[in-house]
């Protein structure tokens, strides 16, 4: 699994692949760590449940990666890590792990404003999960 | 020339045509010199003039500005108008950062005499004006009550509680205070915005010190207090979380509601509702909510800027420092223009872009009868910045609007490539200007040539008669986040 950052001149996009649902997700989770945090390690003391259900895959990511932004502005939670529950393209159910930020060990990093349905893929392919999103900053 | 494969017709020497084809209710009208037009090749927002052309009930053209960019669903840089009854209002025409908007206040002081205080007055605005992602004031944490008052009145809420004078609100668009409905606004929303307010927040948001350096029209900027050399402080933030949530919320409803009421979209992102129906209601319920969160956001950082004055300068200089004046970028408003002739309503949507009304419009306080509206370009940390006023060319051709700023030409990975080398602070020193920032990463995204030449821009709408130019202000010191 990995995940790269798209060229988009005032935004950030990014490309994401994994062989799994379950490791998209974390995936997306790593992206987010890397947004808020920048290359500063995130521990995992607190733990928030997490459980999302949509029409579609697409609309499944959105949903988490916004639930986390929401998580970050309100709490100033910074996510590690999932853990599943369960996981299916239309719903998943489980814990993020992290820690609240630190100015002091964290790097501060340009805001995150929004996640956006702009360009927003997700895809299932011979060789596993494709997402492509568009934050918007 | 054709912009990834859509053909533009020159029209004059600042005016592109897009004609209508296929689905397109109307042309698109790009405002630009023959530099920038070219810069927009193989950038989509071509395409989304085009887009937004598509939409029920437009009226006039599908417009965008010369510093016009890719945005999500309409340009930013983009205005579009749309017919009262049969017209749509759409939250991605507006953006995220609802009411994102610039305010100026000039002192008493000249730069001269600030110049030998700078360092303590950077430091004290740093201090005193959280800024930074996420950034909270642990000093004024809204109850419940209060953000629903903030929410209702804007920065009438702010005067009222102390923050500022009945003078301000004279300078603001709007009076600083729109029709918003609290109980349109999330509790997601809401629990973004209590602990917010009075912060700048990050990006290209910004508190900066400058001067008058060049004149361009002397009456309007003697009637605006803007002498040679004069100090001002000139403030770039918007509705933070809470804006960025109604937003989120409202894209959820307009998807439906496009469905719903059979409304086809050339991109998912321009989902809307009809003006008429209950969810543009709603949204523009909270949209003006979050609006005036922006309002009262900016003047209490107003108040955060004349207590650094009094703490750093002795006397009545905090007292003296008058708001010049406060405008939003992001907004969607009902207002009343001559489309062919004839007198209509339409709901102005304006997403990076600025009103500019002429003198003589009626919402306008006295001050700016016989001048215009003030209008206020912020530029590039590194350059400079302008102020204009409105013009009877910009009401009768852009529905009283135009640029709201420079624009990035460079990515941000690409700005921190550039400037990962370097020491941006230390070279801005050099030139001139301190800044403090809560991060370095933000510093290197923000770098003067990352962004267009915003004189260029400010050019192309000064000669396109949507907008006159007063003064060029520079800056000698900048808080980012």
């Amino acid at each position: 699994m990995t995940y790269r950052f798209l060229p988009h001149t005032a935004d950030i996009r990014v490309a994401i692949e994994a062989p799994s649902l379950e490791l998209l997700f974390a995936e997306a989770t790593e992206v987010m760590r890397q947004l808020l945090a920048g290359d500063s390690p995130v521990e995992s003391h607190l733990r928030h449940p997490v459980r999302i259900s949509t029409g579609d895959t697409a609309e499944l990511l959105l949903g988490y990666l916004r639930e986390l932004l929401y998580r970050f502005d309100t709490d100033r939670f910074v996510p590690a890590r999932v853990a599943f529950d369960m996981a299916t393209p239309t719903q998943m159910a489980g814990e993020v792990s992290g820690e609240k930020f630190d100015p002091a060990r964290h790097q501060v990093q340009p805001e995150v404003k929004a996640v956006t349905r702009h360009g927003l893929v997700v895809a299932h392919k011979d060789t596993g999960w494709h997402a492509e999103v568009l934050f918007d900053l | 020339m054709a912009t990834d494969r859509i053909a533009v017709e020159r029209v004059d020497e600042y005016r592109w045509r897009v004609p209508r084809t296929g689905g397109m209710r109307t042309d698109g009208l790009i405002f630009a010199d023959a530099e920038l037009m070219h810069d927009l090749e193989g950038d989509q927002c071509v395409q989304q003039v085009v887009n937004v052309a598509h939409l029920p009930g437009i009226v006039g053209p599908s417009i965008a500005m010369p510093d016009i960019h890719w945005g999500y669903g309409f340009p930013i840089g983009g205005v579009a108008a749309f017919d009262e009854r049969e017209g749509v209002i759409s939250p991605g025409g507006v953006g995220y950062d609802i009411n994102c908007g610039v305010r100026l206040l000039r002192s008493p002081l000249s730069v001269d005499e600030i110049r030998p205080r700078l360092p303590a007055l950077i430091d004290s605005l740093y201090a005193g004006i959280p800024s930074g992602v996420g950034s909270s004031r642990s000093d004024l944490r809204l109850s419940q009550p209060e953000l629903e008052r903030v929410l209702e009145h804007g920065a009438r809420w702010a005067v009222k509680e102390g923050y500022g004078s009945e003078r301000d609100l004279e300078c603001i668009e709007a009076g600083g205070s729109l029709p918003g409905d609290p109980d349109a606004v999330s509790t997601r929303a809401k629990k973004r915005g209590f602990a917010q307010l009075g912060t700048v927040g990050s990006g290209n948001h910004f508190v900066e010190v400058g001067y008058v350096a060049e004149i361009y029209d002397e009456e309007a900027a003697n009637r605006l207090g803007l002498a040679p050399r004069t100090a001002t402080f000139f403030i770039h933030s918007g509705s933070r979380g809470l804006g960025y949530q109604v937003c989120d919320d409202y894209l959820d409803t307009m998807v439906q509601a496009a469905g719903r009421y059979g409304i086809e979209l050339p991109d998912k992102q321009l989902c809307c509702a009809p003006l008429t129906s209950p969810e543009a209601k709603a949204y523009l319920g909270a949209m003006n909510a979050a609006a005036n969160y922006a309002f009262a956001n900016r003047q209490l950082m107003s108040h955060y800027v004349r207590r650094s004055l009094t703490t750093i300068f002795s006397g009545d200089v905090a007292d003296r420092t008058d708001l010049v004046y406060d405008v939003a970028h992001n907004i969607a408003k009902f207002e009343t223009h001559q489309v062919q002739g004839q007198r209509r309503r339409v709901c102005v949507h304006r997403k990076g872009a600025t009103r500019a009304f002429p003198p003589g419009h009626a919402e306008l306080a006295d001050r700016f009868q016989d001048i215009g509206q003030p209008v206020l370009i912020p530029g590039d940390m590194g350059r400079y910045s302008f102020v204009l006023v409105g013009t009877p060319g910009a009401f009768n051709e852009t529905f009283g609007s135009t640029c709201h700023g420079a624009g990035r030409r460079m990515s941000r990975h690409q700005a921190k490539k550039v400037a990962r080398p370097r020491n941006v602070p230390k070279e801005l020193e050099e030139r001139g200007i301190l800044i403090r920032a809560a991060s370095r990463r933000t510093v290197d995204e923000e770098i003067p040539e990352a962004y267009k030449d915003v004189k260029q821009v400010v050019d192309v709408v000064h000669g396109a008669g949507i907008g006159k130019k007063v003064v060029k202000l520079v800056p000698i010191g900048v808080v980012k986040g």
